[in-house]
């Protein structure tokens, strides 16, 4: 399975990370060698097994949906990770341009 | 007896009983360490972060915590007797822990510190364990050898040129030069039995849903758990059961109790009847020569101690391996959605949110994160969903009833943990292939949810660890320490263990 630059520039796209040229062309050849390993898979005939996302299948009872009054991270604190932030949020440039 | 060993070379056990008693004190048993660790850690790059005297547990830890934040305190019940009094663990630092930094050994999560810790960590905290620090790792759990982390390499105390195998690599080489008694790794993939194998210490996997990854970063949460690394069967079980069970706070943790660590019986006879299953197709294709010693000298000890060998087959490994690097890519590129540069990390300059996200990631991870992070977002993008993902969930169902359907007629299965000893630094980084391939042994449990237990199986002539493994049904761990007693029984008394020598 050979990638081309634009499948890694599309991929690369749509997970939020910017490539630079020299790591689409060393990219393409990686992930291409691993997509041609993988399609030894192929051999294995698994068409018709159920597919499996999560081995035990089954999963815990909902916790009850009580508060715990106090039970809370300190907002203060964890503002205090953020790379810009004021009082009470997170800051990120503009979401929606207003300027035209 | 004891007391004429260096505090580093005790057990768990030994800490323990000695520090209930009052006959040591914690200061003198944590300074050795410290000592150890400012010995070999110029060498070696263990630790990411170490605390200084340790971070030693509050009265309100040891009863198990405050509720001061969303954390479900029925996760930590005050232990009937604590196991693990004055007992120094390293953790991987993946694992959350307040006041202290968590980077997962990438610059994208450069100076973050966590305002809660980790289930596991509340667990030994509140039996009384003694944190020593941080340990490094492949960048999110994602390697084979510590090379992928942002912060240095980690290298094996048996030969500096090698690899320590990771990507839990720093906590075993933390326990297997004294600087911890215990260490907490992950694994998604092996990444805390090929460093043991790496480095003559015993790395369990335990089974998927034992224990809690409340606080563990994720990186493929279908495959992820905490593991231990220990130096005997005894304390490697001792560990487990200080931190395993079931937590509110872990959807995904499992009913069913665990063993009794006092119940455990780990005596001579332990082995005595119990059938191993050994897939010799396996073992067939390219073996290193003292691995395949390894495995010979373990299933003769087997024998010795009452057990009977008989063979088993599988699917080639290299199925688990397919399979693995599609679904833990898939699962990494979602949970790894979250390292943008909004909430925590570093943020690089840009003008519109996308481009935050993109330049954020782009100088925040590494390249094997990078890899990873797009094989699986284009494993799960639109037209190739059915082609990789989907056929990589229908050969997981198929590899689980493979390993199943083996277990159905022995106790355990035996096999090679990695196929050669420790490689060389450098020898695979630029070619993930054949790194992924250093893991081809260890995928299976991952993908199959079962419990698995690597074991030191002796050494090559030139003085590299070997190790092996037991596979068992779900929560079997008990079995697998007990094997792992029969072996100490039969080939090495824990106590005579081949400690690493400084060579610069």
């Amino acid at each position: 399975m050979a990638l081309t630059d634009d499948d890694v520039e599309a991929v690369a796209r749509l997970a939020r990370i910017a490539i630079t040229p020299a790591e689409r062309a060393k990219l393409r050849v990686d992930l291409s060698a691993v997509l041609d390993y993988v399609r030894t898979l192929d051999a294995l005939g698994v068409d018709g097994e159920e597919p499996l996302s999560h081995v035990n299948e089954r999963f815990a009872l909902p916790r009850a949906d009580t508060a715990r009054p106090g039970a809370c991270l300190d907002r203060a604190v964890v503002l205090a990770q953020a790379p810009s932030a004021d009082a009470t949020h997170f800051l990120v440039p503009p979401v929606v341009d207003t300027r035209e | 007896m004891s007391a004429e060993r260096p505090f580093w070379q005790w057990s768990a056990g030994e800490i323990a009983d000695a520090v209930d008693r009052g006959t040591v004190a914690i200061d003198d048993v944590v300074a050795a360490h410290e000592a150890q660790a400012d010995l070999w850690d110029p060498l070696v790059h263990a630790f990411l972060h170490r605390i200084r005297g340790g971070r030693r547990p509050t009265a309100a830890e040891r009863a198990g915590g405050v509720a001061d934040d969303p954390f479900d305190l029925a996760a930590v019940p005050v232990p009937r007797r604590p196991l693990l009094s004055g007992v120094p663990v390293a953790l991987k630092d993946n694992l959350c822990t307040r006041g202290v930094p968590t980077t997962c050994g990438s610059k994208i999560l450069e100076g973050y510190v966590p305002p809660y810790d980790a289930t596991v960590v509340r667990r030994l905290l509140a039996h009384g364990a003694v944190i020593t620090g941080k340990t490094n790792l492949d960048e999110f759990a994602m390697g084979s050898s510590t090379e992928n982390s942002a912060y240095g390499t980690s290298r094996n105390p048996y030969d500096p040129t090698r690899v320590p195998g990771g990507s839990s690599g720093g906590s075993a080489v933390a326990v297997a030069t004294g600087a911890a008694t215990i260490g907490l790794g992950s694994e998604t993939g092996g990444s805390v039995r090929q460093p043991a194998a790496f480095t003559n210490l015993l790395g369990l996997k335990p089974t998927y849903g034992r224990l809690s990854r409340y606080g563990l970063v994720a990186f493929g949460s279908s495959l992820d758990q905490v593991g231990v690394f220990a130096r005997s069967a005894a304390d490697g079980a001792r560990a487990f059961c200080a931190i395993a069970g079931p937590d509110p706070n872990d959807a995904t943790t499992l009913p069913e109790p665990v063993f009794d660590f006092d119940g455990l019986d780990l005596g001579p006879a332990t082995a005595e009847g119990l059938v191993i299953g050994v897939p010799r197709a396996l073992l067939a294709d390219g073996l290193d020569e003292d691995v395949a010693d390894g495995q010979r000298t373990v299933e003769l000890a087997l024998r010795a101690a009452g057990a009977t060998v008989r063979e088993v087959t599988l699917l080639p490994p290299s199925s688990w391996v397919a399979t693995y690097y599609l679904l833990a890519t898939a699962e990494a590129s979602s949970n790894l959605a979250r390292f943008d540069g909004v909430r925590y990390g570093p943020r690089a300059a840009a003008d519109d949110v996308l481009s935050l996200y993109e330049n954020s990631r782009e100088a925040g991870f590494g390249p094997e994160v990078k890899r990873r992070i797009l094989l699986g977002t284009y494993a799960l993008s639109a037209g190739y969903y059915d082609a990789y993902y989907g056929k990589a969930q229908k050969a997981r169902r198929r590899i689980q009833a493979d390993l199943l359907t083996a277990l159905e007629g022995c106790d355990a299965l035996l096999f090679p943990t990695t196929p050669t000893p420790a490689f060389e630094i450098g020898a695979k980084v630029d070619d993930p292939l054949a790194m992924y391939l250093s893991d081809i042994f260890t995928i299976g449990a991952n993908l199959a949810g079962l419990p698995a237990l690597s074991v030191p199986a002796g050494f090559t002539g030139g003085g590299l660890p070997v190790g092996v493994q037991f596979t068992t049904r779900a929560c079997r761990e008990d079995l697998l320490f007990r094997l792992a007693a029969a072996l100490e029984h039969q080939l090495t008394d824990p106590r005579e263990r081949r400690w690493p020598t400084k060579r610069s």
